[in-house]
C-alpha cells in the first residue's frame, strides 16, 4: 500500500516538474536531418548538420550549421551551442560523406549510429562528389524541390527500387563490412551539370572500408542483377546500324526470371557461373521491330550478347579495383571452404574467372509490332 | 434488543381487535397514507381494513373485498376455508403482526376483524407505472423497441411474454433493512448452472445495507471486485438481451424500483457485443464487432501514445507527419501533458454537462462543445490541431461500446495511462499494459474468469467473441455460465 | 475458498516456454558466435535434447512423491537440519535470480531512452505489476504467462521481415567450427534453457500429474524452436563476425526492421521484450515466495514474506552498477542454475536409498 503511495507522488512529482528526467519536448528538439561529413585541411572533420526550421517568422526552411571537430557526437554537442534548438539525431535520414574521405576509410564513422539506441541505422549512407557542405547549401536554395533530406530520400528510394542505386542502408554497409567475403557498394551523388538538380551519378565500390572504384548507374543495376537482388528494371540495348538514326538503341523493362550462382574450383582457381534469365518487354524501339518469331529469336541473341559483355566489362573491372560486391568470396567459404582459407581473398579475387550466361525472352512488345 | 425482536417476532394476532389495532396503530402513527378503515360485520362486531391509499385499486377493494365480507354472517367469517370463498385472487391467512406490518407496507390489503386470531392479506398491487418505451441508452437497429420498467412485476410479465415456458423461474429475497427491496434472480431451470444461482443467492442475501436506491449499489455491494474499474455484469434495460442471456444459462437480477437489470456472469468481450451483431447477418456483424474491439483499444491508448511520443520517443514520427507536427507543436505554450490534460478535461465536462442538461439544450452542447471549443482552442494556440483531432477521435471510439459500465472504465483507465505515459514514457505504458493485463485475468465474474475465452483459452468459444460466425455454427450454448444443457434447441 | 494455485497441466506448458524464454534470448547469438562461429544453432539444439532429459528425471523425481513440492521433499531426505538449510539455499537462488532479471529489464528501459531515469525508480516501477500478479496465486501468474503467445506473435512478424534479407551462405559450411567449440557452445546455452528447475516447486499443484511429463516436453520443444529460429535468423542476417560485436542481437535485429508507414519498429520490439522478461520475474519470484512459505510452514501473515523477498529482491537488482558486469553475472547463473538441476538428479538418485515419504 505505501508503495503504491509513494509511487502516486513519485508520479504527480514527475509529471508536474520541469521535464522528468528524460523527456525530450517534442518540439523543442531540432531534427538533423542530413549529416555531412568532409575532412578539413588540418586534418579534422568538417561536419554539417542540417536541420528544419519550425516556427513562423523564419525566411528559410532549413538550418545549416557546420562544425567542426573530431567526432560526430562532440560536433552534436558544439551545434546545441549555436542551434536554438536542441540538436538529436533520431532521425537522420542521410549521411552524406565526401569522396575524398571515403577514399580513407568510413567504417568507424558509422559506428555512432550503431552504438547508440535512439540513433537509426535505417539512414542511407552517400559518397558525394565534392563537398557535402556544398551540396547541401546548394541544394536547400533550389526553388522547385523539395527540402535536400526529402529530395535525396526520393531520389534514393526510386533508385534502389529501379535498380540504379545498391541497398545503402547504414545495416546493409555494415553487414557487407564485417563479412570477410563481400565489400559494400553506395551510391554517389552530385550537383548536376547546370546546377539546378542532385544528380545520382553512379555507385562506388569499396575494398573493405575504403573507395576503390567508380561505376555507372547501369552497371549498379548489372551488379545488383548478377547478385539476385534486383527483381526488374529497365535498360536499353545499342545495336548496329543505329549510328544514323535519331532515335538509338531499344528500350527494355525485364523482370528478372531466375538466378543461378554456381561456383567451383579448377586449378586452384575459382570459376564462378552465373546463369540468369530476363522476361523483356519491348518498350521502345521502331515500328514493325518484330515482325515474326524469328526476328525476336535474332534480338534475343543480339540482347544476350550485349548483356553478356557489358557483365563481363564491369565484373574486370571490380577485379581490377579489387572489390567484391557480388560476395563471391562469402559463397566459395561456404561452399569451397578448404580452398577459401587456403588463399588470401584480397589476392585471389583478381584470378576468379566468371562466365555469365544470360538469357533474354522477349514476352511482349506492346501494342504495335 | 434481541429479546425485544424475538418476542416480536412470536407476536400473534390476539382475538381481541383493540390489542391487534392498538400494535398496528403505534406501527403506522404518523402516516396518514395507511388508511384503517372500520367496518361493523354481522353482530355489530368491529372489522378493520388496512391498507396503504395509493397502492392498490379502491373499486376492486370495495366491491370484491369489503362488500361481501359486510354481507357474511359471523359462522361464515370464522370459516376455516374463508378466503378460498372469497371473490379475490391472491389472498392468505397471516397470524403474526409484524408479517401483517410488513406486508401492509409492501402494498397489501389487511382485514382483521374481531374475535379472530386470523388476518386476511389481499394482494391487489396496482399503481401508476411508466409505459414501456425504448430505452433511451441502449437503441438499435432491428431488434424490439421495448424496455424494462421500475416496477417489478411488470419486468417480470415481459420476461414472461417472451420466454413462454415453466421453466423460466424466479427466486425472490428482500435486501436492506430499511427499505425491504424486492429482489429477484430469474433463470431457466434445466440451464442454468444451480451452483451458480446458489453463490449469486448466498451473495445478495449477505447484503447489509439500509436500501438499494438503484441497482448499482446492489451490483457494487455483491463484494466481487470493489477496486476495479471494469463492470464484471452486463447492466442493461432490454428485455432481448436478457432473453438472450437466459438461454446461455446466465442469470438476470431484477431489482424492484429499477428498470435497468443485471446479467451474470459475464466475460469481458460480452461488454463488446450489442444486439445488432446477431440481428444482422454474420459479416457485418463480425466487422462491428472488430470496429468495437478496435475502437476499444484506440479510446484508451491513442491520447497516451500522443503524449508518450511527443515527450521521449520523437524518433517514431513516419517522416512526412514530422515537420507539420512540430510546427503545430511550436505554437502551443503548454508541454504535451497540459495540453492533453486540458483537451481530454474540456470534452469530459460536455459529456457530463449533457447528460445533465434538460433534453432541448443538450443537442446543442455538442455542437458548441466540437465546433466553437475545438476551433477556438487551435486559433487561439491553447492545442495543436493534430491534438484535437486525436480528441475527437478518441471521444468517437468511446462512444462505440455498447456498455455504458465499460464506456466509463475505459475513460478513467484513460486518464491513469496518460499520466503514466507523460511520466515514464514507453516505460509507462508497458507498465499499464502489464497491469491491466494481470488485472483482467486476475478478475472473476461469479467465479467464472473474466478475461475467457481468451485467457484461459477456449478455442471453441472464440468463434463468438472477436468475430461472429453464421448462426448455424452457433449450436452450442458458450461456456461461462457452466449451462447443464450445452446444445440450444429442442431436437439434439 | 479455493485454491488460487491450483492449475492445469497445459498452463505448465506456458510456465515452462515463459520461464525459460525471456532472458535467455539475450545474449545467445553473440556469445554462441564467439565460441561456435555461425554453428551455434546445433549447440542449442543439442542443449535443448539434453534439458529434455533432465525433464524426464525431475519429473520421474517428482512423481516418486505425489502432492509434494520440493521443499518437504527435501527435509524428508535429508533430514529437517540439512533440509532446510537445502531450502534456504534454493530460495536465494530465486531470489538472486529474479535480482538479475529485473535488473536487466531496467537495463533494457534505460537503452531504450530512459538514461537518466533513477534506477531505483525503474526497479520499483517494474516489479510492481509481477507483485500483483503474484498476489493473485499461481493461477493467475499461468493466465498471465499467455501473454507469451502475443510475445511469440511478434518475434515471429519481425523475423518474417527481414527473412528475405538472410543469406544462408553465413550458415554454411556446416560443422566448420568443429565439436569442440559446439560442445562448449552447449554450456553457454544452458542457461537459455533454465527455467525447468522451477518446476518441482509449483509441481504439487498441478491438477492431472500425469500429463506433466508430455506438456513440459511440449514447453521444451517450443523453446528449442524458438532459439533455434532467433540463431539462425540473427547469425544468416549478420554474418558471424558482426554479431560478435553487437550486445543484444535480437535488439540489432528489430532496428533493421522497417515498415512504410512506421519506419522505426524498435521501439515495440523492445517493450515486447521487456513484458516476456516480467514472465519470466513472475516466474521465479513466485517460486521463491511459495518455497518461503512452503519450507517455513507460513500459514498467516504471508505479506511479510512477500515484502521480505521484494526488498531483497530490489537491493540485489541495484548491485552491479555496470553493464559488463551484469554479463558475467549470467555466466555464474547459468552454472548455478545447472547445478540446482543436477542437485535434482542427485536427489532422484538418492530417493530410492532414503526412501521416507515416497508414495508408491
Amino acid at each position: 500500500m505505501k508503495k503504491i503511495i509513494s509511487l502516486i507522488l513519485l508520479v504527480m512529482f514527475s509529471t508536474t516538474s520541469a521535464g522528468c528526467w528524460d523527456q525530450k519536448i517534442y518540439e523543442k528538439i531540432g531534427f538533423d536531418l542530413q549529416v555531412g561529413i568532409e575532412p578539413t585541411s588540418d586534418g579534422a572533420l568538417l561536419i554539417t548538420r542540417s536541420m528544419p526550421v519550425i516556427g513562423k517568422g523564419a525566411l528559410s526552411d532549413m538550418d545549416i550549421i557546420k562544425i567542426k571537430g573530431g567526432l560526430l557526437r562532440e560536433t552534436r554537442d558544439k551545434a546545441r551551442l549555436r542551434s536554438p534548438k536542441s540538436a538529436e539525431g533520431g532521425k537522420v535520414q542521410q549521411i552524406l560523406i565526401s569522396r575524398s574521405l571515403a577514399e580513407k576509410g568510413i567504417h568507424e564513422l558509422l559506428e555512432v549510429f550503431e552504438r547508440e539506441f535512439i540513433n537509426p541505422v535505417l539512414a542511407y549512407v552517400v559518397i558525394v562528389d565534392g563537398s557535402p557542405y556544398e551540396l547541401i547549401e546548394t541544394s536547400h536554395k533550389f526553388i522547385d524541390k523539395p527540402i535536400p533530406p526529402f529530395y535525396i530520400n526520393e531520389l534514393l528510394r526510386n533508385g534502389i527500387k529501379g535498380g540504379a542505386v545498391p541497398e545503402c542502408r547504414i545495416f546493409n554497409y555494415d553487414i557487407n563490412y564485417f563479412d570477410p567475403g563481400i565489400d559494400p557498394m553506395l551510391p554517389i551523388i552530385k550537383i548536376s551539370g547546370d546546377g539546378k538538380e542532385i544528380e545520382i551519378a553512379g555507385s562506388a565500390l569499396f575494398s573493405q572500408d575504403k573507395m576503390v572504384g567508380k561505376v555507372t548507374t547501369a552497371e549498379t543495376s548489372l551488379l545488383r542483377l548478377m547478385s539476385n537482388r534486383l527483381k526488374k528494371g529497365s535498360t536499353v540495348f545499342y545495336l548496329e546500324g543505329d549510328g544514323e538514326k535519331i532515335k538509338k538503341g531499344a528500350a527494355v523493362s525485364y523482370q528478372l526470371k531466375s538466378h543461378q550462382l554456381k561456383v567451383s574450383t579448377d586449378n586452384n582457381k575459382p570459376v564462378v557461373t552465373i546463369k540468369f534469365s530476363l522476361n523483356c518487354i519491348l518498350e521502345e524501339y521502331k515500328w514493325g521491330s518484330i515482325e515474326n518469331p524469328e526476328e525476336k529469336e535474332r534480338y534475343e541473341k543480339l540482347f544476350s550478347k550485349e548483356l553478356k559483355d557489358r557483365c563481363n566489362k564491369v565484373l574486370k573491372y571490380t577485379q581490377e579495383v579489387n572489390s567484391d560486391p557480388l560476395g563471391i568470396g562469402d559463397i566459395v567459404r561456404a561452399k569451397e571452404n578448404s580452398y577459401w582459407k587456403s588463399v588470401d581473398w584480397s589476392k585471389a579475387y583478381k584470378d576468379v574467372q566468371f562466365n555469365i550466361e544470360p538469357t533474354i525472352r522477349i514476352v511482349r512488345s506492346g501494342v504495335i509490332k | 434488543m434481541e429479546t425485544q425482536e424475538s418476542s416480536s417476532k412470536e407476536l400473534k394476532l390476539s382475538t381481541n381487535i383493540k390489542d391487534n389495532m392498538n400494535y398496528i396503530n403505534s406501527m403506522f402513527n404518523n402516516c396518514p397514507d395507511i388508511i384503517r378503515k372500520k367496518v361493523i360485520i354481522a353482530d355489530s362486531k368491529e372489522g378493520y381494513f388496512i391498507y396503504p391509499k395509493a397502492l392498490i385499486n379502491i373499486d376492486v377493494l370495495q366491491r370484491d373485498f369489503i362488500k361481501p365480507i359486510l354481507a357474511m354472517s359471523l359462522e361464515e367469517l370464522y370459516d376455516d376455508d374463508l378466503v378460498n370463498k372469497l371473490s379475490l385472487s391472491e389472498a392468505g391467512y397471516r397470524y403474526e403482526l409484524n408479517t401483517i406490518v410488513s406486508e401492509i407496507t409492501d402494498g397489501n390489503i389487511v382485514f382483521i376483524f374481531d374475535g379472530s386470531n386470523k388476518a386476511i392479506s389481499y394482494n391487489l398491487r396496482t399503481f401508476e407505472s411508466r409505459p414501456i418505451t425504448e430505452p433511451v441508452v441502449e437503441k438499435n437497429n432491428r431488434g424490439p423497441h421495448e424496455g424494462f420498467v421500475e416496477t417489478l412485476d411488470i419486468n417480470i410479465s415481459i420476461l414472461r411474454r417472451k420466454i413462454k415456458n415453466h421453466r423460466l423461474k424466479f427466486r425472490n429475497m428482500k435486501v436492506g433493512a430499511a427499505s425491504n427491496n424486492q429482489v429477484a434472480i430469474g433463470y431457466i431451470e434445466g440451464i442454468a448452472n444451480p451452483k451458480l444461482i446458489d453463490d449469486l443467492y448466498e451473495k445478495i442475501i449477505s447484503i447489509d445495507t439500509d436500501g438499494l436506491i438503484s441497482l448499482g449499489p446492489l451490483e457494487q455491494l455483491m463484494k466481487d471486485n470493489q477496486y476495479s474499474p471494469f463492470p464484471l455484469y452486463i447492466a442493461t434495460e432490454r428485455p432481448d438481451k436478457v432473453m438472450a442471456g437466459l438461454f446461455e444459462g446466465q442469470l438476470v437480477i431484477l431489482l424492484d424500483g429499477s428498470p435497468v437489470v443485471l446479467l451474470a456472469p459475464v466475460s469481458f468481450f460480452a461488454f463488446f457485443q450489442a444486439l445488432d451483431d446477431y440481428t444482422s447477418n454474420w459479416l457485418f456483424g463480425t466487422f462491428s464487432r472488430i470496429m468495437r474491439l478496435v475502437a476499444g483499444v484506440i479510446a484508451v491508448f491513442l491520447p497516451a501514445i500522443y503524449i508518450m511520443i511527443t515527450s521521449y520517443h520523437y524518433y517514431v514520427v513516419p517522416l512526412n507527419l514530422l515537420i507539420p507536427l512540430a510546427e503545430s507543436r511550436a505554437k502551443v505554450p503548454f508541454p504535451p501533458i497540459v495540453e492533453a490534460l486540458l483537451m481530454e478535461f474540456t470534452i469530459e465536462m460536455i459529456r457530463e454537462s449533457a447528460v445533465r442538461l434538460p433534453t432541448y439544450i443538450g443537442g446543442s452542447v455538442g455542437i458548441v462543445g466540437g465546433l466553437v471549443i475545438g476551433q477556438a482552442a487551435v486559433q487561439a494556440q491553447l492545442v495543436s490541431s493534430l491534438f484535437v483531432i486525436i480528441v475527437a477521435v478518441t471521444a468517437i471510439a468511446s462512444y462505440l461500446i455498447p456498455s455504458h459500465d465499460m464506456g466509463t472504465a475505459l475513460r478513467v483507465i484513460r486518464f491513469v495511462l496518460m499520466i503514466l505515459a507523460a511520466g515514464f514514457g514507453i516505460c509507462g505504458v508497458t507498465f499499464f499494459i502489464s497491469l491491466l493485463f494481470a488485472h483482467l485475468v486476475k478478475m472473476e465474474s461469479l467465479g467464472q474468469p473474466y478475461f475467457q475465452p481468451m485467457v484461459p483459452t477456449k478455442l471453441k468459444e472464440l468463434k463468438d467473441t472477436i468475430i461472429r460466425v453464421p448462426t448455424i455454427f452457433l449450436k452450442q450454448r458458450p461456456d461461462i455460465a457452466k449451462p447443464l444443457d450445452r446444445i440450444r434447441g429442442k431436437n439434439k | 475458498m479455493k485454491n488460487k494455485n491450483a492449475i492445469s497441466s497445459n498452463q505448465l506448458i506456458f510456465f515452462t516456454v515463459a520461464s525459460q524464454v525471456g532472458v535467455g534470448i539475450i545474449f545467445l547469438p553473440a556469445q554462441l558466435a564467439e565460441i561456435a562461429g555461425h554453428d551455434g544453432w546445433i549447440s542449442v539444439l543439442i542443449a535443448g535434447i539434453l534439458f529434455s532429459f533432465f525433464i524426464l528425471i525431475v519429473a520421474a523425481f517428482m512423481n516418486r512423491y505425489k502432492k509434494k513440492s520440493i521443499v518437504e521433499i527435501n527435509r524428508l531426505l535429508y533430514g529437517t537440519y540439512l533440509g532446510s538449510i537445502i531450502n534456504v539455499c534454493l530460495a536465494a537462488y530465486t531470489i538472486i535470480f529474479s535480482a538479475a532479471i529485473l535488473r536487466m529489464m531496467v537495463e533494457a528501459m534505460q537503452l531504450m531512452g530512459l538514461k537518466y531515469t533513477p534506477r531505483i525508480v525503474l526497479t520499483v516501477f517494474l516489479i510492481i505489476p509481477s507483485i500483483y500478479t503474484i498476489n493473485g496465486g499461481l493461477k493467475v501468474i499461468c493466465r498471465y504467462l499467455h501473454i507469451t503467445v502475443f510475445i511469440g506473435v511478434i518475434l515471429a512478424i519481425y523475423i518474417v521481415l527481414i527473412l528475405g534479407r538472410i543469406r544462408p551462405t553465413y550458415l554454411m559450411p556446416l560443422g566448420e567450427a568443429g565439436a569442440k567449440s559446439i560442445f562448449n557452445g552447449v554450456w553457454t546455452s544452458i542457461f537459455a534453457f533454465l527455467g525447468i528447475e522451477l518446476i518441482p516447486f509449483i509441481y504439487c499443484e498441478v491438477n492431472d500429474k500425469n500429463h506433466v511429463v508430455k506438456k513440459v516436453l511440449i514447453g521444451n520443444l517450443i523453446s528449442i524452436i524458438i532459439y533455434i529460429s532467433v540463431v539462425i535468423s540473427t547469425t544468416g542476417l549478420f554474418g558471424e563476425e558482426m554479431i560478435k560485436n553487437l550486445q543484444i542481437p535480437l535488439l540489432s535485429l528489430a532496428r533493421v526492421c522497417y515498415s512504410n508507414i512506421f519506419e522505426r519498429l524498435d521501439l515495440y520490439f523492445v517493450t515486447t521484450w521487456v513484458m516476456a522478461m516480467g514472465c519470466v520475474l513472475r516466474c521465479y519470484l513466485f517460486s521463491g515466495y511459495y518455497g518461503a512459505i512452503n519450507a517455513f510452514n507460513i500459514k498467516t501473515r504471508k505479506w511479510v514474506v512477500a515484502l521480505i523477498i521484494i526488498v531483497l529482491v530490489c537491493v540485489i537488482s541495484l548491485e552491479p552498477r555496470e553493464f559488463i558486469y551484469l554479463k558475467e553475472r549470467t555466466k555464474a547463473l547459468g552454472w548455478i542454475g545447472f547445478s540446482v538441476i543436477v542437485f535434482y538428479i542427485f536427489s532422484y538418485i538418492l530417493s530410492f536409498i532414503n526412501k521416507r515419504g515416497v508414495s508408491r
